[in-house]
């Protein structure tokens, strides 16, 4: 299967729409079951970006990193993160430190902003996605502001890992990608980090009753 | 030959880690030092051939170890020595302390053997990318490390640590990536454009924006793990949470390869937009650190945490080096990591033993540990001397050099400036750590601490920096001129 640059190119920026879209609602939600699979769809659809890329630029490297990305953060990832909320008695995040429709309006700020800010970087010249760089911007920027605007480890997490969906996102749009060695390092590291992130989440269960990060202020100076 | 020592010296010792995780108790302390055998065995084999005929490459050239590498390679074997030697000591108290479960001993030496085996890695890659997988790696095992006590401030470190660390990768591979970028133009898609080597050859030809931007982006990401400051805010907690042998190997290695991944860049952001850019940022950056760590030194009440802010100290310290440039100050630079290396991750094992003996890592309740614990005790205060810069000792003379190469270089300002902020970070640091040493243990204290084999273990790695200061051999300054040229922009 091949594609021509145009229809790869639309497919590309079709996929970094619909994250950005995706990013925007999962900085606004305080569900944290609808934010695994928000974050699920949106990890499928940068793997798709991913392969749409490879498809169009005969660049085999991404159709594996994009079916590994689609495996590990669609598929992996949210089953472990599943998981760990059935075990969790607290499946909303409460009293976040900024209102959502706050959050809501910051998110829609930050894709305005990465708009204004991408423009003038040179994209890579195989397929001309255009939008596809700004999303990447404002997805990273949008897995921060979900990181520091969450209490919940779950939904930390889920911030860490629309954070690295947008450094995805700007590695095949900057260029095609990086070398397969690496991207599968890549993959593989961020896997890992989720178990682990898994595993003090559960101990956060036994030992404090709860995964709400407000109970780690203690260390001090 | 040159693959099998690179493998003996990293692959091995993680794959025998693998094996310690499996054996259980009883045998992991014994693999774990056969393992750390054969990676010593290994690694200075590989380091001397580097020294004696100069750079080697393997791997299809995915490694190429050049003098500077293999000189952080003797680095983190020297540190993690000091670690590995006070694991079982540690280990024990905690299961005499009955916190230690059936199977966590295993457990520990396996993630030892892999967070030290990550770290010997880093040194050895030319590519970049893998290079960047090798210290996400390092970062996941020693996070896991952090939290092995499973208290609930252990959980708070380590949580910490894992989501700070894990953004502040994601921007050094968002560097990565950029600088990747910057070479497209040049060499094409071709993944010979991620190594140091084609990197540095083609430097003047680098996207000059693209570079920029990947050097600010590395300059996070690698400062997150290196402690700079404002990046540093999870290494107190981590670095004073962890057991002392994992804080020893944090201190005194991972941020000396967190900082040797940074001077990479920083060697090919020279190469291709000269030297204003990011010396600049290293040098403010450096002094950054050594700002703010100073009033965390000196109103410090926790004795491990202090050793922590002093990291950060140090740490901005080096970085200020770096920034500086210019033979004198790069000598400095080389010297001040081993030198801090060995002396931080000692004081830390010697922390470490006294907080779990007298039970509280409270500076004010723990004094008169020279009287009642005298090998910790004057470990810790020959450390403390030595991490303050007294002379004589290797880091007097580097923190010298540093600072006489950095006015040699037309930083005079900044080099005054880091001179009088070290003088305060010394006074406060060594009157905490004498009020630990001193006066009496007071009623209530448990009874003197044993040592026997405990005072070598304390007492060569300190001995050692104390001789750096006196005496230099002619073939280690000749290894140290070679890993300077290599920091100087040249041909190791």
């Amino acid at each position: 299967v091949t594609l021509d640059a145009r229809t790869a190119a639309e497919l590309v920026d079709a996929c970094a729409a619909g994250i950005v879209v995706l990013g925007v609602a999962l900085a606004a939600t305080l569900s944290m079951g609808r934010a695994i699979w928000l974050v699920a769809v949106q990890s499928i659809l940068t793997g798709v970006a991913a392969m749409g890329v490879g498809l169009a630029t005969g660049a085999d490297h991404l159709l594996i990193g994009g079916l590994l990305a689609i495996a590990a953060k669609g598929l992996v990832v949210p089953l472990v993160l599943g998981s760990l909320l059935r075990r969790s008695p607290v499946r909303r995040e409460r009293r976040p430190p900024i209102d959502p429709r706050l959050a809501l309006v910051a998110a829609v700020a930050i894709v305005f902003a990465a708009s204004a800010a991408a423009d003038g970087i040179p994209v890579a010249a195989g397929v001309a996605a255009s939008r596809a760089l700004p999303a990447a911007i404002a997805t990273v920027l949008t897995g921060l502001l979900i990181i520091m605007t969450r209490r919940k480890a779950l939904s930390l997490v889920v911030g860490l890992l629309v954070f690295e969906n947008g450094i995805a996102l700007t590695a095949f749009s900057l260029t095609y990608g990086m070398p397969l060695v690496v991207e599968l390092g890549v993959v593989f590291d961020l896997l890992i980090t989720v178990v682990v992130a898994w595993v003090y989440a559960r101990r956060m269960l036994d030992v404090l009753g709860s995964t709400s990060t407000d109970l780690l202020r203690s260390l001090r100076g | 030959m040159t693959e099998l020592l690179v493998v003996s010296a990293t692959a091995v010792p993680a794959a025998l880690g693998l094996a310690a995780w499996v054996a259980g108790d009883r045998w992991a302390g014994r693999l774990a030092a056969m393992a750390f055998t054969l990676a010593v065995v290994a690694g200075s084999a590989l380091a001397t051939r580097v020294f004696v005929e100069g750079t080697l490459s393997a791997f299809g050239d995915q490694v190429v170890v050049d003098a500077l590498g293999a000189y952080m390679l003797v680095l983190v074997l020297a540190v993690s020595a000091i670690a590995l030697a006070g694991s079982p000591d540690h280990l024990a108290h905690e299961r005499a302390a009955g916190r230690l479960r059936p199977g966590q001993a295993g457990r520990y030496y396996a993630l030892l053997l892999w967070f030290m085996a990550g770290l010997a890695t880093v040194p050895l890659l030319d590519n970049l990318g893998l290079l960047w997988v090798a210290i996400e790696a390092t970062t996941i095992v020693s996070a896991l490390l952090v939290g092995f006590a499973r208290t609930p401030t252990a959980i708070e470190a380590a949580w910490k640590y894992l989501i700070l660390g894990s953004v502040g990768i994601g921007f050094a591979l968002l560097g990565t990536l950029l600088m990747y970028a910057s070479s497209v133009g040049v060499l094409g898609e071709t993944s010979d454009a991620l190594t140091w080597t084609r990197l540095i050859e083609i430097a003047p030809r680098l996207d000059a924006g693209l570079a920029r931007l990947a050097f600010i982006f590395a300059l996070a990401g690698y400062g997150t793990k290196a402690g700079l400051v404002p990046f540093h805010t999870w290494l107190p907690d981590a670095h004073s949470q962890a057991p002392s042998p994992i804080s020893a190997l944090l201190s005194g290695a991972a941020l000396a390869v967190a900082l040797y991944a940074l001077a990479r860049f920083h060697l090919v952001s020279v190469a291709a937009l000269g030297p204003g850019f990011s010396s600049g940022l290293l040098v403010i950056f450096g002094l950054l650190g050594l700002a703010v760590a100073l009033p965390f030194i000196v109103a410090q009440g926790d004795l491990k945490r202090l050793l922590a802010y002093s990291s950060i100290e140090h740490i901005g310290l080096a970085t200020l080096a770096l920034g500086f440039g210019g033979r004198l100050a790069l000598l400095g630079f080389v010297v001040h990591l081993f030198g801090h290396g060995l002396a931080k991750s000692t004081i830390f094992l010697a922390a470490g033993r006294l907080v779990a003996w007298r039970g509280s890592r409270r500076i004010g309740r723990m004094s008169g540990s020279l009287s009642a614990a005298p090998a910790d005790g004057r470990a810790l205060v020959l450390a403390a001397l030595l991490l303050a810069g007294l002379p004589p000792s290797g880091i007097f003379v580097a923190e010298i050099a540093i600072l006489l190469g950095g006015v040699d270089m037309g930083w005079g300002v900044a080099a005054a400036a880091a001179a009088a902020l070290l003088a305060l970070a010394v006074a406060g640091f060594l009157f905490h750590v004498l009020r630990v040493a001193s006066g009496s243990p007071g009623a209530g204290a448990p009874g003197p601490l044993p040592s026997r084999r405990w005072a070598a273990i304390l007492t060569v790695p300190l001995v050692v920096v104390v001789l750096a200061g006196l005496w230099t051999p002619a073939p280690l300054s000749a290894v140290l001129e070679q890993v300077v040229l290599v920091l100087g922009g040249g041909r190791g």
